[in-house]
């Protein structure tokens, strides 16, 4: 033990002694730490603020299928499932998209009804008059519109509509606020086109969570044509495309990776002559192969750990602080209107973990050939000088 | 004390050493030497360049392994040992002066001098204890803290020798230790190795200044030539 | 396949371990046909040095497969969440079964690597190489674990697709499945909690009988006894230990104890048990090598270390199992 600890005292004033070289190594490598920390934590803090999206959400959608396309869904079959037993209420939604030229974005136009009670408004109520309208942020800051101010939507029919501001939203999750428009239910179905009596889905609240999938299946035996998707079918689904979404990238970075690990070698490789001498002279004066390969192990270490720890702190404020200015635009695209991010910090050790296994592996295996070859240098070399 | 009754420190057996054995520039640096080193002793190998005196010290040394014959370290046999098992031997027995100093030039006086420590199972205390008495007994300790490129050729040799002290060696052995010096300095040099000696260590030189060989502390010389001992003296 | 971080660690990871396995077992198979320890040639003289690529190659590759682990466990757990009705690590592998034997293979290594690094430090200190065939090999029959290790693990990773309805903790940790798990889990904890104390008991004083008498026959009786106690021990985890730290008594998955819920006390837990069965297997293997060659001396020696080891880590264990069955509330309604 103390052998080892003198070893990696040694190795510490080694590295220290080539500063340029060192720190040049650390840099890069603490670059690649920070790309794959910051798509790791950028996509893992989407993935929790979508899952915020699901507190609220209902245990059951109820969806009408025709020609593999969701349709409006009677209101009236509602009313038969709210039947059911285990069913505590069935509640049709008003909800659709527009196209706003002007400012080239796609806005999610949403009936209020009671899903409204877990998005908390910033200012103002919620619309209670069909002239009136509660926007999210994202469609606030387009608009230059505040509370008493108004925005013009263009309907179904292609008019012009205006209406009213009377509330802003602030909710934990911008994604879920930041397109939003919300007015009446009523308004809602006026200005998305819906037939009379009909709505785009249903919302099915259900009291015991064992019973979803049993009443799911019920919903589905009464109405073929219909689509029940439970709540965590829809987590899941989020899950799988945001892993899928970080794997890609993570994908798309492994170029950089490979090229860390080249210059990983490179470096180790290209001892220089003054380094070569030393690791001679070292062995002329006692150290073993074991020693030297010991001693090329502990400033892998300290290489390692100084630059995970470098990277990681990178990746945090690039991520939590500055909102990932340089990894959005690769987002973008699922959603025009793109919320600007406000992850909130949070970093989960097996998120750390994976992430120094993504990148210390690489190196360390890069480096075991070149270091054994400085190793096994042999100390009768160097005594002729 | 009888140098006849105890057995010798290092004993040779028929040694070769070829390098390159086998390939088309095979190189016959040493052809069959028998030979002992004794306690307390004074050794000269003294020969031309290229006659294999180098290549002798190395495989006295346990720095590299004979191609044939057989090397006693005491009454082990070394020949054939394994790479970690001969450095660990090396490590208790000798102490090396090389021609060239071989100093890190980076590295200041005390940590130059403490190198060969560094792999063992010394504590740090007992290691800065060796390595005060080591500058100590060189007269260096005003320098300790000096970078080793940056002190006059005489402080770095006496760097060097306590470098190759600071194991406590039974055996120094120091290859052509005068080449690149002038005549002070190689006379100061063999003062502190006759010093040394008188406090019981045993010395191997090898080498072909005469300053050195005919100091009055050499009580033995083999003459090597092309790879073999063409004479033996003990003055 | 699932795209995911920790999947794209994993197989880097087993790739990487495979490829430092290869170049061993390369090396591996010229040692074996052309040592020649009586040989100075340049070629007997670049083996010898290739030994010390091997040893850092095989080094790496446990250092990396202990992460790889480590890593398998929490990724599978994290993956749960995409199955229906798996709601820890156990569902995830039922996915697709080969997960399973990826853990196997997994622990294979973790448990197999430190007896031939043990086996390589002997090997180099004793000077004279005395088991140097033995250890290529034995590596030789390392390399294959590395690469069933890596297509076992494409193969479940490939073979999970989320949203497959699987079974969980609930079902195969629970009494009714046919599963061999679930026949752990039916044993009554009124079995398992003695025959893991007395097996403990031997354990323990078969440790003590070997580090005081040195016994050969002793040494043997603990190397058989160490696959034995593993055994014994990750069975008394599922059966009770794990119960006893969720305190649920219906829940038996052992993964859950490597989680933040538990502290993390899955780890001291499993180390402590693998680090003194590794090192008790040690002693009774070397039995051999230690009588044809020149390794006694040194093997004397290590034993001293790894049998204290073993009954420091082992008690350890115990210390780490019998915590909450001592100190928790469900403990004794269970006997
Ligand atoms: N590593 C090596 N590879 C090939 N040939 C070598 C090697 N080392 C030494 N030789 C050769 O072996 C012979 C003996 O060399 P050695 O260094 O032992 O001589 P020396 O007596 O110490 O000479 P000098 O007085 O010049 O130091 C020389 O011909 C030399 O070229
Ligand atoms: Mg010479």
């Amino acid at each position: 033990m103390r052998r080892h600890l003198k070893i990696l005292d040694f190795a510490l004033a080694s590295l220290q002694r080539r500063p340029f070289k060192n720190w040049a190594i650390i840099a890069v490598y603490a670059f690649t730490v920070a790309v794959v920390a910051s798509v790791l934590f950028l996509t893992q803090s989407i993935r929790r603020e979508a899952a915020q999206l699901f507190v609220g959400a209902p245990e059951l959608t109820v969806q009408r299928m025709v020609g593999g396309r969701h349709v409006p869904i009677d209101i009236g079959v509602g009313e038969t499932i709210a039947a059911f037993p285990s069913v505590v209420g069935v509640e049709p939604r008003f909800w659709g998209y527009t196209y706003d030229a002007v400012t080239e974005s796609t806005i999610t136009i949403m009936g209020a009804g009671p899903g409204m009670a877990t998005i908390d408004l910033v200012e103002g109520r919620l619309p209670t008059r069909p002239t009136e309208s509660a926007i999210g942020a994202g469609v606030a800051a387009m608009w230059g519109a505040e509370v008493g101010g108004e925005v013009i939507l263009v309907d179904a029919a292609t008019t012009g509509v205006l209406y009213e501001v009377v509330g802003t939203f602030e909710s934990p999750s911008d994604i879920l606020t930041n397109d939003l428009v919300v007015m009446t239910a009523e308004e809602a179905a006026l200005f998305l086109g819906l037939p009379e009596g009909k709505a785009t889905d249903l919302a099915v609240r259900v009291a015991n969570d064992n019973e979803i999938d049993t009443i799911a299946a019920k919903v589905k035996r009464a109405f073929p044509d219909s689509r029940p998707i439970t709540r965590s079918e829809v987590l899941r689904t989020y899950d799988a495309v945001f892993h899928w979404r970080s794997g890609m990238m993570l994908a798309v970075f492994s170029g950089g990776l490979i090229a860390f690990v080249i210059l990983a070698w490179d470096k180790a490789t290209g001892l220089s002559a003054e380094e070569r001498r030393e690791i001679g002279i070292l062995k002329a004066v006692g150290w073993d192969t074991g020693d030297v390969l010991e001693l090329k192990m502990w400033e892998g270490v300290v290489i390692s750990s100084t630059s995970l720890i470098l990277g990681l702190i990178t990746a945090m404020v690039h991520v939590f602080v500055l909102g990932a200015p340089l990894l959005t635009p690769m987002l973008r695209g699922w959603s025009v209107l793109f919320p600007e991010l406000h992850p909130t910090p949070h970093v989960d050790p097996y998120l750390l973990f994976a992430i120094g296994f993504l990148t210390v592996v690489p190196y360390v295996a890069a480096t075991v050939a070149p270091s054994w070859k400085a190793a096994v240098t042999d100390p009768d070399e160097v005594v002729r000088g | 004390m009888t140098a006849a009754a105890e057995s010798p420190l290092v004993r040779v057996e028929d040694v070769t050493k070829i390098y390159h054995l086998g390939a088309p520039d095979e190189v016959r640096a040493v052809r069959g030497i028998s030979m002992t080193v004794s306690r307390g002793e004074v050794l000269v190998i003294e020969g031309p360049s290229g006659s294999g005196k180098t290549s002798l010290l190395t495989i006295i040394g346990c720095m590299s392994r004979p191609t044939s014959g057989q090397v006693l370290v005491g009454d082990r046999r070394v020949s054939r040992l394994s790479e970690t098992a001969l450095t660990s031997i090396r490590r208790e027995t000798f102490g090396f002066i090389f021609q060239h100093l071989h100093l890190i030039p980076d590295l200041t006086v005390k940590d130059n001098v403490m190198l060969p420590l560094f792999p063992t199972r010394m504590t740090v205390p007992e290691m800065e204890d060796r390595v005060d008495r080591a500058i100590r007994s060189m007269r260096i300790d005003h320098r300790r803290s000096a970078r080793a490129g940056r002190i006059s050729g005489g402080e770095q040799q006496r760097t060097a020798i306590a470098r190759a002290l600071v194991n406590e060696p039974t055996i120094v052995i120091a290859d052509e230790p005068t080449a690149h010096l002038d005549s002070e300095l190689s006379a100061e040099l063999l003062d502190i190795l006759a010093e040394l000696n008188r406090a019981g260590t045993t010395i191997i030189f090898a080498t072909h200044d005469p300053r050195v060989i005919e100091h009055p502390i050499v009580s033995r010389r083999l003459v090597v030539r092309d790879g073999i001992i063409v004479e033996k003296t003990s003055p | 396949m699932i795209l995911h971080p920790g999947v794209l660690g994993l197989l880097i990871g087993s790739g990487l371990v495979v490829a430092l396995m290869l170049a061993g077992a390369v090396i591996g198979v010229r040692v074996l046909s052309g040592w020649d320890p009586s040989s100075a040639s340049e070629h007997q003289l670049a083996l010898e040095r290739r030994t010390y690529l091997v040893s850092v190659l095989v080094s790496v590759a446990l250092w990396i497969e202990i992460g790889s682990a480590l890593l398998f466990i929490h990724t599978v757990d994290d993956l749960h969440e995409l199955f229906v009705g798996a709601m820890c690590a156990t569902g995830s592998l039922n996915a697709n079964p080969v997960g399973w034997w990826v853990l196997a293979t997994k622990a294979a290594m973790v448990l197999l690597f430190p007896v031939w690094i043990a086996l390589n430090r002997l090997d180099q200190r004793a000077g004279d190489y005395p088991v140097v065939r033995l250890k290529y090999a034995l590596l030789l029959a390392l390399t294959p674990i590395a690469l069933a290790d890596f297509v076992l693990q494409l193969r479940y990773f490939r073979g999970i697709e989320p949203d497959i309805i699987t079974s969980c903790c609930g079902s195969l940790f629970s009494e009714s499945s046919g599963k061999v798990t679930g026949d752990v889990v039916s044993l009554p904890a009124g079995l398992t909690f003695p025959t893991f104390a007395a097996t403990s008991v031997i354990f323990l004083a078969a440790l003590a009988w070997t580090l005081l008498s040195r016994h050969p026959a002793s040494k043997i009786v603990v190397t058989f006894l160490s696959p034995l106690v593993l055994a014994v021990g990750l069975i008394a985890i599922v059966s009770f230990i794990s119960v006893a730290y969720y305190e649920l008594p219906t829940h038996h998955c052992p993964f859950d104890l490597f989680q933040a819920g538990n502290l993390y006390v899955g780890y001291p837990l499993v180390t402590s048990l693998v680090v003194a069965v590794v090192a008790a297997f040690l002693p009774g293997i070397f039995l051999p090598v230690a009588r044809r060659t020149s390794l006694g001396g040194l093997i004397t020696k290590s034993e001293r270390t790894w049998l204290t080891l073993s009954i420091a880590a082992y008690s350890l264990f115990i210390a780490f199992a019998a915590w909450p069955l001592v100190f928790g509330n469900l403990a004794w309604e269970l006997m």
